[in-house]
């Protein structure tokens, strides 16, 4: 089967399109340039401690690598490949689900795993836009009861 | 060499109840997962190895080898039916599975796919089993300058074969190598990169960055891209004729030769790191489609593309394990998750692992051996069954897979630190895969770092710093031009991006 022709104003957005990948395949490989450069010159001689004797030191397989990033940043600069940008929605969304799962590690670490996981389920599920209450009480409920049972009482390791 | 007493007494470890149990909840877990878009083996084995903590070594390791074989038939499962692939390597199926299920023979279909997933798996198995111990004996052979050269070589391979750009891959290689290197180093045990977090000076926790890029990085790309409607939808119908819902012996026997080719190909590129299962269909389907006296037939619902394909990805699985249990190299993800489960029981997988453990290694391919004959019945009896229990809204199955992740890493490394690193890599994880960069050849380089950099500190002592006296060393020099070569041949202005492998 033949692919389906576009027309000009869909080439137009293609071709755009297109280049935004370069572009945006440009500034990554400037990007990691630059966090191999910072790894070099300003991260390892601070997080990298020099020792007398052995084969290599402790920074040589890190140096090698970190120069290895400067030429493929480089390389990728020079030469973008094909990229798959997304949607910058779902990025926001992503970084919403990652707060959201950052704050009920932090309260997990006050209040503990029983009490905060159900608040912490219900959270993500209504943020997914489930509003039905037998999943969401499974989902809240009879998962964090399942979870307690296997690790507590079955393999007898404590919960966070 | 390993003695026909420990081989028996390795068999004699696997045919146990309790070791049955596992294996049985293995295949049946990994059909599950599988069959439900979105969570994969891959995700499942991930999720299960800190559970596995608690376990010996035997049933906790046939355990995760139960998750991916059941995997494979899962996987084929909504692939058939909803033309929605389970795993990747699924999505050729799906180009005969559909059209065959759309025309009422849904059951026919999916148990094709079953027969010969189960046939490709147990060809690879019976490969691995008699190649890998003669292998492990030349690979003990090789000392750490040629060890390094392999190395070398394998991460060139990887680079290029998986992924969309070499250059991105390289870069993800050496981001996972970067990684792996936080910690004491091997060499001085000194302090590298742990900025005061003493919780870091073991390096970071594997079950954590597994976790953390394979598990939640894909959940939380799921829930973000997510929009509309909440639940899953999978039905099976077509109560028709019985001849359309099974499949004769007369219509397997005609796959025979289909069935053999596929587990060839699915062998051959199994045991090459990197290349992976989808490759391993895509390129058995199209020889298959080139050796039929009607091709036009395939892409309709011919048997023999769901023949293909499944017994190709199906026969990766087993040949998978050649590279990790000979060289300690993992060739997939999976693969990589079972060194870690091996790390975590203490065995250190590679070449001397036949002699220290050749007893575990046996017991493992007799549970290996078992799982086939397994997923053949419980795929017959479960199909139906994971069909009603996959329709399970995503939004409960993505919030357990989050508990599950939190709770896993905890227990495995002891602590909140660890499910914190877990979402630092879920997030490290999300921006790598939305700019193009392989987390596969992350992950991989990541499991290797610490044994690259010891083999690189040996050689170097080895050759008293003069890194010129290689040329000693013809084996690697061998190695390191296939590196220069492969390199060569994926940097090649000619090489079109298609024909580079996704997996």
């Amino acid at each position: 089967m033949k692919p389906r022709s576009a027309c000009p104003s869909e080439q137009s957005a293609l071709v755009l399109q297109a280049n935004m990948t370069f572009q945006t395949d440009r500034i990554v490989g400037l990007i990691v340039a630059t966090l191999g450069l910072m790894l070099l010159f300003v991260i390892f001689p601070i997080a990298i401690e020099d020792v007398e004797g052995g084969s290599i030191q402790p920074d040589t397989l890190p140096n090698a690598v970190a120069g290895f990033l400067v030429i493929c940043g480089v390389l990728l600069a020079l030469k973008p490949g094909e990229s798959c940008a997304r949607d910058p929605q779902e990025l926001m969304m992503v970084l919403l689900y990652i707060v959201v799962m950052a704050l009920g590690l932090f309260a997990m670490s006050r209040f503990g795993f029983v009490i905060v996981s159900p608040v912490l389920a219900l959270a993500i599920m209504l943020l997914f836009g489930e509003r039905r209450p037998f999943w969401l009480a499974l989902g809240c409920v009879g998962m964090p009861a399942i979870i307690w049972l296997l690790v507590v009482q079955i393999l007898e390791r404590p919960l966070p | 060499m390993v003695d026909l007493a420990t081989i028996l007494a390795g068999f004699s470890d696997a045919f146990t109840f309790w070791n049955l149990a596992f294996v049985i909840s293995g295949v049946a877990l990994g059909q599950l997962v599988a069959a439900i878009p979105g969570i994969g083996p891959v995700m499942a084995i991930a999720i299960a190895i800190p559970f596995t903590f608690a376990l010996d070594p035997l049933p906790a390791i046939a355990f995760l080898v139960g998750v991916a074989k059941g995997g494979t038939v899962g996987g084929a499962i909504p692939a058939i039916l909803i033309n929605t692939p389970g795993t990747p390597d699924s999505a050729a199926t799906a180009l005969d599975g559909h059209p065959l299920a759309r025309q009422g023979k849904p059951l026919k279909a999916t148990k094709m796919a079953l027969f010969s997933s189960v046939t490709g798996d147990t060809f690879s198995d019976i490969v691995l089993i008699t190649v890998s111990a003669p292998l492990a004996v030349l690979a003990l052979r090789m000392g750490p300058v040629e060890v390094f050269a392999l190395m070398v070589f394998a991460f060139a391979v990887i680079s290029g074969l998986v992924g969309k750009s070499l250059v991105k891959g390289a870069i993800a290689a050496a981001l996972g190598l970067l990684v792996s290197t936080i910690g004491a180093d091997p060499e001085n045990y000194s302090p590298r990169l742990i900025f005061g977090n003493f919780e870091l000076y073991d390096g970071l926790p594997l079950a954590s960055v597994a976790l953390g890029m394979l598990a939640i990085s894909e959940i939380l790309t799921r829930l973000a891209r997510h929009k509309g409607d909440v639940d899953a939808a999978i039905k099976l119908s077509g109560d028709g004729d019985p001849a359309d819902q099974r499949v004769s012996w007369a219509e397997y026997w005609s796959c025979r030769y289909t069935l053999l080719r596929g587990a060839v190909v699915g062998t051959l590129l199994g045991a090459t790191p990197g290349i992976g299962s989808t490759a391993a269909a895509f390129m058995s389907y199209s020889s298959a489609k080139a050796a039929s006296k009607d091709p036009e037939s395939f892409g309709k619902g011919n048997i023999h593309g769901i023949a293909a394909t499944e017994s190709a990805n199906s026969a990766v699985v087993g040949s998978n394990l050649i590279p990790l249990l000979t060289l300690g190299i993992p060739g997939s993800v999976s693969a990589a998750l079972i060194i870690s489960a091996f790390m975590i029981h203490g065995i250190q997988p590679g070449p001397l692992l036949f002699e220290t453990q050749g007893r575990l290694i046996y017991g493992l391919f007799g549970a290996m051996i078992m799982a086939n004959f397994l997923n053949l019945w419980i795929g017959q009896l479960g199909l139906r069954l994971w069909v009603k229990v996959v329709s399970a809204p995503q939004s409960f199955i993505y919030v357990s897979a989050i508990l599950l992740c939190i709770v896993g890493v905890s227990i495995s490394e002891g602590g909140l630190f660890s499910v914190v690193v877990m979402l630092i890599f879920a997030a490290l994880g999300y921006v790598m895969t939305r700019y193009g960069f392989s987390i596969v050849i992350f992950i991989i380089a990541f499991f290797l770092g610490p044994r690259f950099e010891i083999s690189l500190a040996q050689s170097t002592a080895l050759m008293s710093g003069d890194w010129s006296r290689i040329v000693e060393y013809p084996i690697a020099i061998v190695l390191l031009a296939l590196s220069g070569l492969t390199l060569f041949y994926f940097l090649r202005p000619s090489r079109a991006s298609s024909s580079r492998r996704a997996t």
